[in-house]
């Protein structure tokens, strides 16, 4: 018969376990997700070459968190919590939500596209890659967040392979806002850093499926307001609605959905730090998946890439003991 | 219209209520006194609450006492950390429990400052 000591610690493992359960999840539905909204980015509206480069992600991007958002709130009806969306967004934790939201959809977002822009995708790729680095550090400072060494290590490796992997040569084209395109870049590189730091204090004192819906909607009415009109996205936008890519993106919508949700529950339960490094194992997903589907061969980066980063997930979820205590506050 | 806490909220808040007067409440405890206040809605059951248990733990908000068994269940007791205190001036004013905070709130407010 076993003590309580070992049943304590078997119930605290579990639920660490499901953490990185949870995280892991949330990388392959991005990377599911990821391979479709690429497929839906070259069908009509979005495959508009009259209009300028930046409105098609950006009102694709809105759409995707509308539905994501649509179907969070769905979810949370089924479940029964629906009334805690508005105790959450209407309470002081539903403002560091909101923060959360404009630094991860429209702020982050936007300037990853802009960074896109200005300063070309290999570029912008390898200095958005290290989100999950800045949001541990972080975490570290604002949350008090435990990392020892070898975790660290993990989500340098993280980090390093995604780099790796997502690295295409410049084409040497000259951008004449180049500077201004990493400006852009690091500020979607924060952006994703503190959305994670600010949904997890949130989530400290809120459920994480409340947390993602309220997120997710106030990210998508940011988008109706500060970002469409300014792009003239909104003939776009309805157009979507109407085309027959609309399918394709309603399936995103739901896996889009389940990735947030479950990156939410990661970020929640194994620390900002841990769930990011897991989180960005999509770029194998994608590859493997891209593969499976398309028959894509991978590059040799691509490869290296990916094997630095198994390494570095496995570095950094190799021990749940370590989790059962994610913060250390001064008592 | 007064709102409740976030039934995550409301768990932490009953913890510090009892730390506060420097009593011990235990899983039981918790599962009764949040099922009186949301029992009507759907996310109100055992394991939502246990689940919400184990997270304020695991961030360190609050800290486990003691734990034991009964009846073949894992039943431990709870009290709140100097962070977990901290958290509560995020209770809005406009909250329905938050009347039942004003008695602490002072203390609370002074054990901080203390042991900062």
């Amino acid at each position: 018969m076993k003590d309580i000591g070992s049943l304590t610690l078997e119930r605290d493992l579990k639920y660490a376990k499901k953490g990185i359960a949870y995280s892991l999840i949330s990388g392959v539905t991005w990377g599911i997700d990821a391979l479709l909204l690429g497929y839906v980015m070259t069908q009509y509206p979005f495959n508009d070459t009259k209009v300028d480069l930046i409105v098609a992600p950006l009102v694709g991007a809105c759409i995707h968190t509308g539905l994501s958002s649509f179907l969070t709130i769905l979810y949370n009806l089924f479940t029964g919590k629906i009334k805690e969306f508005a105790r959450c967004l209407f309470s002081k934790m539903g403002i560091f939500i909101m923060i959360s939201a404009i630094c991860s959809g429209p702020l982050a977002m936007s300037g990853y596209l802009l960074g896109i822009n200005m300063a070309g995708a290999s570029y912008t790729a390898v200095i958005t890659s290290t989100y999950p680095a800045i949001g541990a550090a972080l975490a570290v400072i604002f949350l008090k967040e435990k990392l020892n060494k070898r975790t660290l290590m993990g989500i340098l490796l993280c980090v390093v392979g995604a780099i790796g992997a997502g690295y295409a040569s410049p084409t040497g084209t000259v951008h004449p806002d180049f500077y201004l395109g990493i400006i852009f870049a690091v500020v979607a590189a924060l952006g994703w850093g503190l959305e994670g730091v600010f949904g997890a204090y949130a989530m400290d004192v809120v459920d994480p499926e409340i947390a993602i819906s309220v997120r997710q909607t106030l990210s998508f009415v940011m988008y109706l307001i500060f970002v469409i009109p300014f792009i003239h996205g909104f003939d776009m936008l309805f157009e979507a609605f109407t085309a027959p890519s609309m399918l394709v993106f309603a399936l995103a919508g739901i896996i889009c959905s389940v990735s947030y949700v479950t990156w939410y529950f990661g970020l929640s339960m194994t620390g900002v730090g841990r769930a990011m490094a897991l989180n960005i194992t999509y770029s194998i997903w994608v590859i493997i998946l891209d593969w499976m589907i398309n028959g894509t061969m991978a590059s040799p980066n691509l490869i290296i890439g990916c094997l630095v980063i198994v390494f570095g997930s496995i570095l950094v979820s190799g021990n749940p003991k370590e989790m059962i205590k994610l913060r250390e506050y001064k008592e | 219209m007064n709102l409740k806490l976030p039934m995550k909220f409301r768990i932490l808040q009953l913890i510090c209520e009892r730390s506060i007067e420097l009593k011990i409440i235990n899983t039981f405890q918790i599962v009764k006194l949040i099922n009186l206040e949301y029992g009507t809605e759907r996310q109100c059951c055992d394991s939502t609450i246990g689940t919400h248990i184990l997270a304020l733990k695991a961030v360190g908000l609050i800290a486990e006492d003691h734990v034991y068994e009964l009846e073949n269940q894992l039943i431990s007791e709870y009290k709140s950390t100097r962070e977990g205190f901290n958290r509560m001036k995020l209770i809005p004013n406009t909250a329905e429990s938050y009347n039942e905070w004003l008695p602490f709130k002072g203390r609370v407010s002074a054990l901080i400052n203390h042991s900062s």
